[in-house]
């Protein structure tokens, strides 16, 4: 049993499990959590939690993020940073979406502007992006083709001309992680990648038309080009087959490994290796290729949906990439430990990085006052953006990742119909563009956290602050 | 409650992903049932083309053969676009099975299987009756 009580409580935002809790712990657990929230917290989300403090060479503490709760291995919302280079790597610490993330872009329209067109556009955004399985693209492309992408990302799609320049820069690592290696992701992977390029999926995934409805930090919002009522759009997906494909390769791969490193799991999806052994430095290749895989992915539903908005709205109507950042993802990165600078590998599995000001992995143009944030809301929920601080150094610079599941989808489909969520949100004025009404049941909104008391913590914990939220007009589902 | 012959399958509660136990009295019946519980958790549009796919997996133990089944399955469903209702074994042992899988092709699955975890997976005999519980991520 573990709960609330088992905790010291750090600050009002801040709780902390004591290493002393559980003979295996290598690490306190620490949470970030508000007490009104803790009701929705899972005993075995907690539990998963603390699995993730027995890792070898975890450092610090294993993290969770507000918007927490059970998934396989560690929880979603969870953080762990290793020692690099001889602290482990775990593929179900990425978890099988590799970098599932969002993506903003920015138009120069108000609400008022657009309205008239909202319709036209959510339903040529449907037709150009292709939602999930069984809808993939009609070409499928080479597997030479698949292995430009995975070791070019973004850079090679604008080589290609789909895009800019600045879409480059304004991408999280520049859209293409340096070690990726396509040699290292396997035919079957590769298979699965070949028609889904530019493509939603299912889930939670949605590509949406938002608008700018409050501000909370004029500065910074215009360092982003933010402004209110201004009409954006939110991307959010990840590396579809290709990814799940490569973590289902790589956690049999890590299973029959780990013994020989004489590694001992509590769960067995927390397999893991040394990032320098042989099979550790394949993963991270993979996954490195595959996390370029998915941003080619956001890239291509960017330009798809670039391409919906001329059609409707005419050449000169332009979307600018505000950032796209990966909430599912391993990196190498510098932090502070104890007073002194070392390499970590941070694990993030539903959590976002968000860099703080000056950081030089921060796009030059919002370097002054830190890396954009994006944060998804459910279906028919405001998004936030946020920008990075100094003070989520304690936290690896992350922060929450979205609002966080409580109800099942099981549940949430014997509670809603589909219908009765589109009868909802054309209430509040929003089209809804779906193929599967029993899939958008799935997303009801009352199946998730409120991102609202979610995305509070994180500002009042200082993890990252509030710049911007942002509430949909026309949501385009993935199926 | 039915009997363990008699009972199918059960979804079970899990917050995102899709908990299936399945039951059956060999590996045949016991895929088949876990086939309906896919398609419950999954509801795939199916079209009228039918498809067969052959599947061969060696493991290092029984436990890890179930489980490497699952992921062939998952590969299969993604790569044919396809969803599977019945299965017949050519070859059956502890650590081998080579076969085939009827279905028929999808125009969508309204949730789409990522991958299948060791999150809580098991697979034990009860009875005479295989029992296999195991969480997709979907």
């Amino acid at each position: 049993m573990i709960s609330k009580k088992d905790f010291k409580k750090i600050n009002d935002y801040l709780w902390e499990l004591p290493k002393d809790f559980r003979s295996d712990m290598n690490v306190p657990a620490r949470i970030y959590l508000s007490d009104k929230m803790w009701d929705l917290v899972e005993e075995e989300a907690l539990n998963q939690l603390v699995n993730c403090t027995t890792l070898p060479k975890i450092v610090k503490y294993a993290l969770a993020m507000p918007d927490i709760h059970t998934g396989y291995g560690p929880p979603i919302g969870g953080v762990g940073a290793t020692r690099y280079p001889d602290g482990v790597i775990s593929p179900g610490f990425v978890g099988f979406d590799e970098n599932c993330g969002c993506r903003l872009l920015l138009s120069e329209y108000l609400e008022k502007e657009l309205r008239p067109y909202l319709e036209k556009l959510a339903t040529e955004i449907h037709k150009e992006v292709p939602s999930g399985l069984g809808r993939g693209r009609q070409i499928k492309l080479s597997i030479e083709q698949i292995n430009k992408i995975l070791e070019g990302g973004v850079p090679y799609l604008v080589e290609k001309g789909y895009g800019e320049k600045e879409d480059v820069e304004n991408c999280e690592h520049h859209g293409k992680m340096e070690l990726a290696d396509a040699s290292c992701v396997s035919e079957r992977a590769k298979n699965r990648g070949r028609d889904q390029v530019g493509t939603l999926g299912s889930g939670n995934h949605f590509c949406e038309i938002d608008k700018v409805e409050e501000i909370y930090d004029e500065e910074v919002a215009k360092i982003f080009g933010l402004f209110k009522d201004q009409v954006v759009v939110l991307i959010h997906t990840g590396s579809r087959g290709l990814g799940h494909q490569n973590c289902t390769d790589y956690l049999k791969i890590t299973m029959s490994a780990y013994p020989k490193y004489g590694i001992k799991l509590v769960d067995r999806e927390l397999a893991c290796v040394p990032f320098n052994s042989s099979e550790g430095e394949r993963f991270f290749k993979a996954m490195s290729a595959a996390c370029n895989y998915a941003w080619a992915n956001r890239h291509m539903i960017m330009h798809y949906v670039r391409k919906a908005w001329q059609t409707v709205l005419g050449q000169r109507s332009k979307l600018k990439l505000l950032y796209d950042v990966a909430h599912n993802i391993a990196k190498i990165e510098e932090h502070e430990v104890d007073g002194e600078k070392m390499k970590l590998i941070v694990h993030r599995k539903g959590a976002t990085r968000a860099f703080p000001p000056n950081h030089p992995e921060v796009p030059e143009k919002y370097r002054k006052v830190g890396q954009p944030v994006i944060i998804p809301g459910s279906m028919g929920t405001p998004s936030y953006v946020l920008v990075g601080t100094e003070k989520s150094k304690e936290a690896w610079y992350s922060t929450c990742h979205g609002a966080g599941r409580v109800m099942s989808r099981h549940a949430a489909i014997r509670s809603i119909s589909g219908q009765e969520i589109i009868n909802r949100l054309k209430k509040k004025n929003i089209i809804v563009k779906c193929w599967s009404l029993k899939g958008l049941a799935e997303e009801a909104p009352e199946a998730y956290k409120n991102i609202e008391d979610v995305v509070d913590v994180v500002h009042h914990a200082g993890l990252s602050k509030k710049v911007a939220k942002i509430v949909p007009l026309a949501v385009i589902k993935g199926e | 409650m039915k009997n363990l012959t008699s009972k199918k399958y059960q979804i079970l509660h899990h917050p995102a992903d899709l908990k299936i136990k399945a039951y059956g009295k060999n590996l045949k019946e016991l895929f088949e049932n876990l086939f309906l519980g896919i398609k419950e958790g999954t509801r795939p549009e199916i079209l009228k083309e039918e498809v067969i796919n052959q599947f061969q997996i060696n493991s290092e133990n029984f436990e890890n053969l179930i489980f490497d089944f699952l992921a062939e399955l998952v590969y299969q469903m993604d790569f044919n676009d396809a969803f599977y209702q019945k299965v017949e074994f050519q070859k059956e042992s502890d650590k081998e099975l080579v076969g085939k899988i009827f279905g028929y092709k999808v125009k969508r699955f309204t949730t789409e299987i990522k991958g299948v975890t060791w999150y809580d997976f098991e697979i034990k005999k009860e009875n005479n009756n295989f029992i296999l519980t195991v969480v997709f991520d979907v």
